[in-house]
């Protein structure tokens, strides 16, 4: 017994501060803070820029760099702490919502219809009328006039008093359920593609086929077109795609930009397009200004050698930049995958002798930097540069994307059934009184709707002409 | 070349309101006010019109640089007013307003904004860009009535505060058609600027949601009218505490549609 006594005490002791932290947890203060934190963590990864690498961070942030990276504040939207904060925000939403519920459906249900008259009068909006007729007949009036503005009424008649509930747009008081509902499927949908997410970016030539992975198909690129406008901007890039299961071709489809192809639940979008330097060509104007002048223009593919048998030389590209810059570290490197500043390393070469060796650029050719054969009067130009277009097509599979439409719906949904359609209630108390009788109603005007001032004004007017 | 004419004389008329509704404000005559709203109501059908030449001319909508996108703000932050003045009659926001739609205007016409149309890069031939620009751009505008009603709510209160009379509109009234404009703007708000704005994402860049940073900012935007909402119908916040909620997302929205362009591009790859 006393055993008993001592674990029951001990048993509230542990439970006081557990209800008062549910207590904490299910309340809207909660909500707000965690709202608060979550504009503010989402504010700090606009700020710090993300993804990028540790030297970049190192190089814009110096010491405070470590701690930067520790906080993962490199990555806000998938860190740790920010994912607690949408979680407990979510469940904070789950129990805020659920909590305020059975009172609601018991509103829903079985509203209150009894009302003092004195009550109603102490409401936001209210009015009281009397009519010369009987209370049976002045009741069937009013029901008249409150229905004709769409109410559904509930009456009870207790001793010599009538009591009426009447009410509209009931979906309005479910309004704010909806919405949150809806945004709960979206979190859903949001953790649905974080885990069962995934997207490959394909660069493909025409004519390349490739399998996407996971899908149990393979892809076939048969033609990738750019389309201009008159002044030579880009309209569109389409790509004219063929599934093939195996090896079998069972669609053919065009996609184009903001028209992907959905199949096997994998979509296909035309995401960008590059050029296919690999099998980029070159055109180089190799030229002897010696004794015995000669000058000669070859093309020839970038990854390849070339050879002038009438001069006994071998011409190699040793490197490549279609859009030359050099980079922080002092490299050759490439702004961009356009022609825009090509530039070639190139080296001549007669059996041991280099003639010439250094890069050349097609929009500058005084600068050809040659860092061998500085005496040699060998000269190398660039005159051209050129790759085909390949087409950038993304394989996305994503499971959580019904989910989020189907979010967006209820939210939609829930908006506009609590801003559009709020809930409206009027109570009436009709009562014989001093030979009359007496008509009292009130409409309560709560923070949440939006009651127009006309509607109840206008079924007043209606009462009063009435009487 | 229409579109060229009619815009400046919307703007012509905008200025006419404003100075109309100034002269309201500081002489109280009734009269000049009507003559406001009927100078706004008018500009702004010069102004619908300017959009209307500008579709049939460019070939498609009125909002794909930042010219037609500041002449289409201009434009619904005018029939927010006109709407909000109509149902709630709050004259004296008027000359605050119409001072926005100017800034707005003037910005648009601006050097620094090339008018000029240009074609659709790809990825903007959608008729996702009429619903999603169109329908945020609204529902902003109502934020900026919910904006200047609050300022004028935190002005009105610290007057009656002090004691003096109230004025027309009172500081009550400011805080409810604060609320009005919210409570429509913000469906709006989440239909043209999130939902839209993600189904456009899915079907033009494959993801509904990526994190970039105008995505984020109107995420932001969202809260700060969220934060509003919740704490006026459940915690019963009034007055100041709401007023500075709604400005400060109002300056959110802001945000998201210059700021990001101008201040958070130099640090982020996206144009």
């Amino acid at each position: 017994m006393d055993r008993e006594l001592r674990a029951d005490r001990r048993f509230r002791e542990i439970s006081r501060p557990m209800n008062k932290f549910l207590r904490t947890f299910t309340s809207l203060k909660l909500a707000v803070a965690l709202l608060i934190l979550i504009i503010i963590g989402s504010i700090l990864g606009t700020l710090i820029p993300q993804g990028r690498s540790g030297e970049d961070y190192r190089s814009r942030y110096g010491r405070l760099a470590p701690a930067l990276t520790a906080l993962q504040l490199d990555r806000v939207y998938s860190s740790g702490w920010y994912l607690t904060l949408l979680a407990l925000f979510g469940l904070n939403t789950v129990v805020c919502t659920t909590s305020r519920l059975p009172n609601k459906l018991k509103r829903a249900r079985a509203p209150r219809v009894l009302s003092e008259p004195e009550t109603l009068l102490a409401l936001r909006r209210h009015g009281r009328i009397r009519s010369g007729s009987g209370p049976a007949q002045t009741r069937r009036a009013v029901e008249g006039v409150l229905r004709s503005h769409r109410y559904r009424i509930r009456s009870r008649t207790e001793g010599a008093r009538s009591h009426l509930y009447a009410r509209r747009n009931l979906i309005g008081l479910f309004g704010s359920d909806i919405v949150h509902l809806g945004l709960m499927v979206i979190l859903l949908g949001g953790i649905f593609s974080g885990l069962g997410g995934s997207r490959v970016q394909l660069n493909m030539i025409e004519g390349e086929v490739r399998t996407i992975p996971g899908a149990g198909f393979d892809l076939r690129l048969e033609r990738f077109t750019t389309e201009y406008y008159p002044d030579g901007s880009v309209r569109d890039w389409k790509s004219d795609l063929t599934v093939l299961e195996d090896g079998r071709a069972v669609l053919s489809r065009t996609i184009e930009v903001n028209h992907p192809l959905s199949y096997r639940g994998v979509v296909l979008y035309q995401s960008s397009y590059g050029r296919d330097w690999r099998r980029g060509e070159i055109e180089l104007e190799i030229a002897d200004a010696g004794e015995s002048p000669f000058r000669k223009k070859i093309r020839m593919g970038i990854q390849e050698k070339a050879r002038i048998p009438e001069r006994d030389l071998t011409v190699s590209i040793l490197g490549f930049s279609p859009d030359f810059v050099v980079d922080d570290k002092g490299r050759a490197a490439t702004r961009s995958l356009e022609p825009r500043n090509p530039a070639a390393l190139v080296e001549l070469r007669r059996g041991e002798s280099t003639l010439f060796s250094g890069w050349v650029f097609a929009r500058f050719p005084e600068f050809a930097e040659r860092s061998a054969g500085k005496k040699s009067p060998w000269s190398v130009n660039l005159t051209a540069a050129d790759a085909g277009f390949s087409s950038g097509i993304q394989a996305a599979r994503d499971p959580g994307v019904p989910f989020i439409w189907g979010g967006c719906a209820l939210v939609m949904l829930g908006l506009a059934a609590a801003f559009y359609a709020p809930l409206r209630e009027i109570r009436v108390v009709i009562e014989e009184n001093r030979g009359g009788t007496e008509v009292t109603l009130g409409a309560p005007a709560s923070r949440a709707r939006i009651l127009p001032a006309g509607e109840f004004d206008r079924i007043m007017e209606k009462l009063r002409t009435l009487s | 070349m229409t579109e060229s004419i009619l815009f400046p004389a919307a703007f012509a008329f905008y200025i006419g309101a404003a100075f109309c509704y100034f002269l309201f404000l500081f002489s109280c005559r009734e009269k000049s006010a009507r003559f406001g709203f009927r100078l706004a109501a008018a500009g702004w059908v010069v102004h619908t019109l300017a959009l209307i030449f500008r579709t049939v001319e460019s070939g498609h909508a009125p909002f794909t640089n930042m010219y037609e996108s500041l002449s289409f703000l201009s434009w619904s932050a005018v029939l927010a007013w006109l709407i909000v003045d109509r149902k709630y009659r709050i004259k004296t926001a008027g000359p605050y307003l119409m001072l926005i739609v100017i800034a707005l205007m003037a910005l648009a016409s601006s050097p620094l904004m090339p008018s000029q149309a240009k074609p659709l890069v790809p990825a903007l031939q959608s008729y996702w860009l009429w619903l999603h620009v169109s329908v945020t751009l609204l529902g902003e505008a109502f934020f900026a009535v919910a904006f200047v009603t609050s300022l004028m709510y935190l002005r009105a209160e610290s007057r009656e505060r002090k004691g003096e009379p109230a004025k027309n509109p009172s500081a009550e009234s400011l805080d409810a058609i604060g609320y009005k404009c919210v409570a429509v703007g913000f469906p709006l708000f989440t239909l043209g600027g999130l939902v839209f704005g993600m189904v456009w994402a899915y079907k033009a860049w494959g993801r509904y949601w990526s994190w970039d940073p105008k995505e984020t900012w109107s995420l932001i935007t969202w809260f700060f009218f969220a934060l509003y909402l919740h704490t006026r119908i459940v915690l019963g916040w009034r007055g100041r505490r709401s007023a500075l909620i709604a400005i400060l997302g109002f300056l959110a929205a802001l945000f998201t549609y210059f700021g990001v362009n101008y201040l958070l591009s130099g640090l982020h790859s996206y144009a």
